[in-house]
């Protein structure tokens, strides 16, 4: 969809050349977007950092609740990483006007659902090993940060799929695949902070 | 979505696509529409309804406190419950529902695309989103006064443990209704803010640089940029609450292990970032208004811009000085001490900077000089007045007494109301292509300013006295029933009371002048920035001769080499020799 | 950049020393707590000035760099545009 006209329909006679935008408005939008969900985790960690430091001697670890898998998730983690590294191979090709390109978006966004799949699993884990929401501040927090996260996550994973579909029916407007990728890499480079500050 | 090609143009797609003529239905013109101007006065015209809303709500509490117990014309009695969810209403609705959404939302809007030079914003279909959701934000803290239990009544900062547990705050629905009120509303206006700064960064006229870009629009970008930066942190918080409150989770609740200080610290890290928020756009519609009547350049243009970024930036280093006796370390407050009075510095310097472009002006006193007279001078009191609450060992004193009130109503009002009402005298000829009528303008001017003063003036001196925010029926505390404490606060009330009134002047001459105003030329002050050239009312497009282009500053009056006192910025001539 | 150095030193030297009849300062005595509050304080303090900077920074680079672009393709495909 490639307006040249302001319109649509006409432009106002003698409107001068146009700017060229210096960063497509999708990049720059969601770019604003995810300094303000930054924000919001940071919000959220410095709240438990700060939650567990002041915890009274001997109610951290909280006593009778199962320990997070670190080991575990470091599994999570890579993956994640992984589909990140892929889009941005993805994004090279594309920008070369590589064939290949969609097949590695496609290969990001298989990466991406594993990692929501093993995060899934390990929570129905926890679930059944007695950490809930309600049953101790470990439990809250860590179900408020991780689950924000893999909100975000499923959002960004429709984005992708969606930029995937588009680049599948040969689409030329790159807005939604950029918009798309700043995100999943918000996504992606979120996560190994949020590992370190709540798993260990 | 395609965004590269655009530059003037959507990068979302456009509503009106396809669309041959322009006699739209009703629906699809004023309440359907994704024109950046339609969807400024759907702000503005929502933001004047809630601020009935909230003025209502004063006048009733107001009346409890000057003669306790009456039954209130046009209210009944105020209960004790009435009373706090009346309170907390007022000030989440002034600040959220009046000031936020016309200063930013109204004025960004209608006066982004045209004081840049292009026809809409970038996104238009996210703007109109941002105002439904904005709209369902108010339907939804309007409708927790219709739940059991009634309206939330715990103040507009929302402490807990009362805001948290229905067993103390005794509005189980009303209290998540508020904070669900509030999330909507900060969604409305990130997307908002999003388009706004994107649409200055891509869309604005050829030969408009960096400096050329009028200070009012800096202003409300430095503004969205502060919001969007500062919100996360509370939306963090407000989520949190909302686990404790509905999910019975125990972030802040101390018998849980939690930790009510928490929210405060995050609370105000969004909330003192949020006075600068509103702050700056007013002091940018000041700038505009200023220069035109007094027919000089801005003293200091650069000034101004980085002036006004260092306060952005200083924000957010003070925000405990609002928890200065909540239990934080003294050895911190000291800090935030020194930080909160740093912050005057480059407050009291925009101020400066105005005054001396008034100095040696030609200066016509219309109605919106008036108005932006008035800002600098009642600002000045409000500013004046927070030295003494930063410093915080004077503020162990003043902390959660009326001073406080009175401190930041000569801020806010000033910044809600009287910028405000110079934005609208202003820009109303653009805006309507009417003229308002200057009498009317001038007697609400001179009651309203006068009025606000005897509220707040009294409130000082309470304050001053120790008499405590947050009562009910002060009858209950003999401390604060010393001879004359209550002839105060009576006159406080009646001069309110005076405050509506005139009020009414404002309404009246907006909707007579709607009508039957004198019908306004393009530019009738005479002023340079952009939307001037634009025909008034600027039709669906903006600019019907074609998108300007821009050869110079914004303030370009009287120049030395030019017979008219005004030289506009879209008039092609020897450009840039006189640039500062 | 001076005056900056002397506000924080001013900053630095208020600091009161702590009132160990407080509870804050005297009664917790727990000194990972005070420095964590502290560390997150400046952790949220700056770090959206830092993202904000970054953001704007790498605008103002691209910004630059197109507007560089334009003029060497103005200079390349047409003459001197006279102004209407
Ligand atoms: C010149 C700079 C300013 C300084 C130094 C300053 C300082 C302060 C301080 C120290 C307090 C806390 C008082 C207390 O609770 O004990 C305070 C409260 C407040 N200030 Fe300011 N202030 C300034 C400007 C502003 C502006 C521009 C606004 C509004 C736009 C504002 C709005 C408020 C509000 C709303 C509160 C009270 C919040 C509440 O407790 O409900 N202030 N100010
Ligand atoms: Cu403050």
């Amino acid at each position: 969809m490639i307006d040249a006209l302001p319109h649509g329909t006409q432009a106002p006679l003698g409107s001068p050349a146009k700017r060229r935008p210096v960063v497509p408005s999708a990049v720059l939008g969601t770019l604003i977007f995810v300094v303000a969900e930054v924000m919001f985790f940071v919000g959220m960690i410095s709240a438990f950092t700060i939650s567990k430091a002041t915890a009274l001697p001997g109610s951290w670890p909280v006593p009778g609740q199962p320990m997070l898998p670190a080991d575990a998730t470091a599994l999570n983690t890579v993956a994640l990483l992984l589909s990140g590294a892929v889009l941005v191979a993805a994004h090279v090709s594309f920008r070369k006007g590589s064939p290949m390109a969609k097949w590695l978006v496609l290969g990001a966004w298989v990466l991406g659902a594993l990692f929501v799949g093993l995060q899934g699993r390990e929570w129905a884990a926890l679930l059944s090993q007695g950490l809930t929401l309600t049953s101790s501040r470990l439990g809250a927090f860590f179900y408020l940060i991780v689950g924000t996260h893999a909100v975000h996550a499923l959002m960004a994973l429709v984005a992708l799929g969606l930029s995937f579909v588009s680049l599948l029916r040969g689409s030329t407007s790159p807005g939604l695949f950029f918009g798309a990728q700043t995100f999943w890499y918000f996504v992606v480079l979120l996560w190994p902070i949020i590992y370190a500050r709540v798993y260990f | 979505m395609s965004a590269e090609a655009h530059a003037h143009g959507h990068a979302d797609g456009h509503g009106h696509h396809g669309h041959g003529h322009h006699d739209e239905g009703f629906i699809k013109k004023y309440l359907w529409s994704t024109d950046h101007k339609m969807i400024g006065f759907q702000y503005m015209f929502t933001g004047m309804a809630m601020a009935l809303l909230g003025g209502f709500t004063v006048y009733a509490f107001r009346m409890q406190l000057a003669f306790p117990g009456i039954s209130v014309p046009g209210y009944g009695r105020v209960t004790a419950t009435d009373y706090n969810a009346l309170v907390t209403t007022h000030g989440s609705v002034m600040i959220f529902w009046v000031a936020m959404p016309v200063l930013i939302a109204a004025l960004g809007n209608y006066l982004i695309p045209l004081m840049i030079g292009c026809d809409d914003m970038v996104f238009p279909r996210l703007n109109r989103l941002s105002y439904q959701i904005f709209l369902i934000s108010a339907i939804v803290l309007i409708a927790s006064f219709y739940v059991d239990g009634g309206a939330f009544g715990g103040a507009w900062t929302s402490y807990p443990p009362l805001s948290a547990k229905a067993e103390f705050s005794l509005t189980p629905k009303g209290s998540t209704l508020w904070l669900l009120a509030v999330a909507l509303e900060f969604v409305a206006f990130l997307l908002g803010g999003i388009n706004f700064v994107t649409t200055v960064m891509n869309s604005r006229a050829p030969g408009m640089k960096m400096f050329d870009v009028p200070i009012v629009v800096w202003m409300i970008i430095i503004a969205s940029i502060l919001f969007m930066a500062s919100v996360g942190p509370l939306v963090a918080g407000a989520v949190m609450l909302l686990f404790d409150q509905q999910l019975g989770t125990g972030f802040f609740d101390p018998a849980k292990g939690g930790d009510p200080v928490l929210w405060q610290h995050l609370f105000w890290f969004f909330g003192h970032p949020e006075v600068y928020v509103v702050l700056l756009p007013a002091m940018g519609i000041v700038a505009e208004i200023i220069t035109v009547f007094s027919r000089k350049k801005l003293f200091a243009y650069k000034t101004v811009l980085y002036t006004a970024i260092g306060t952005g930036v200083l924000s957010f280093f003070v925000w405990a000085h609002h928890q200065f006796i909540a239990g934080i370390d003294p050895r911190m407050a000291n800090i935030f001490s020194v930080t909160t009075l740093l912050i005057s510095i480059p407050v009291a310097e925009m101020c400066f900077v105005y005054i001396a472009t008034l100095y040696g002006g030609s200066i016509r006193l219309t109605t919106p000089m008036l108005w932006a007279l008035a800002f600098i001078g009642e600002f000045l009191l409000g500013g004046v007045t927070g030295i003494f609450l930063g410093a915080s060992g004077a503020d162990i004193y003043f902390h959660d007494t009326y001073f406080v009130i009175a401190h930041f109503h000569y801020t806010f009002f000033p910044i809600a109301f009287i910028a405000v009402f110079a934005a609208v005298t202003y820009w109303f000829p653009k805006m309507f292509g009417k003229h308002m009528n200057d009498t009317l303008g001038k007697m609400h001017f001179w009651g309203t300013i006068i009025s606000f003063n005897f509220i707040f003036i009294p409130l000082f001196v309470l304050g001053a006295r120790g008499d405590h925010r947050r009562i009910y029926d002060y009858r209950h505390f003999p401390d604060l029933m010393k001879p004359g404490m209550q002839d105060l606060r009576i006159l406080a009330t009646v001069a309110l009371l005076v405050l509506l009134a005139f009020q009414v002047v404002f309404l009246a001459n907006f909707i007579y002048s709607l009508f039957k105003g004198r019908k306004a030329e393009a530019n009738p002050w005479n002023a340079n920035t952009l939307e001037w050239h634009a025909p008034s009312p600027p039709p669906h497009g903006n600019f019907p001769e074609g998108l300007p282009t821009v050869h110079r500053g914004p303030y370009e009056y009287s120049h030395p080499d030019r017979q008219d006192d005004f030289w506009p910025q879209h008039l092609a001539g020897d450009a840039r020799s006189a640039q500062s | 950049m001076r005056s900056v150095r002397a506000a924080l030193l001013g900053v630095v030297a208020g600091a009161p020393s702590s009132a160990l009849a407080c509870a804050v300062c005297g009664g917790a005595q727990n000194d990972e707590s005070t420095g964590v509050y502290l560390a997150m304080t400046g952790v949220l303090s700056l770090l959206p000035l830092a993202l904000m900077g970054a953001v704007a920074f790498w605008l103002y680079r691209t910004a630059e760099a197109a507007e560089r672009a334009d003029e060497a393709q103005r200079v390349e495909s047409v003459p001197p545009q006279v102004e209407h």
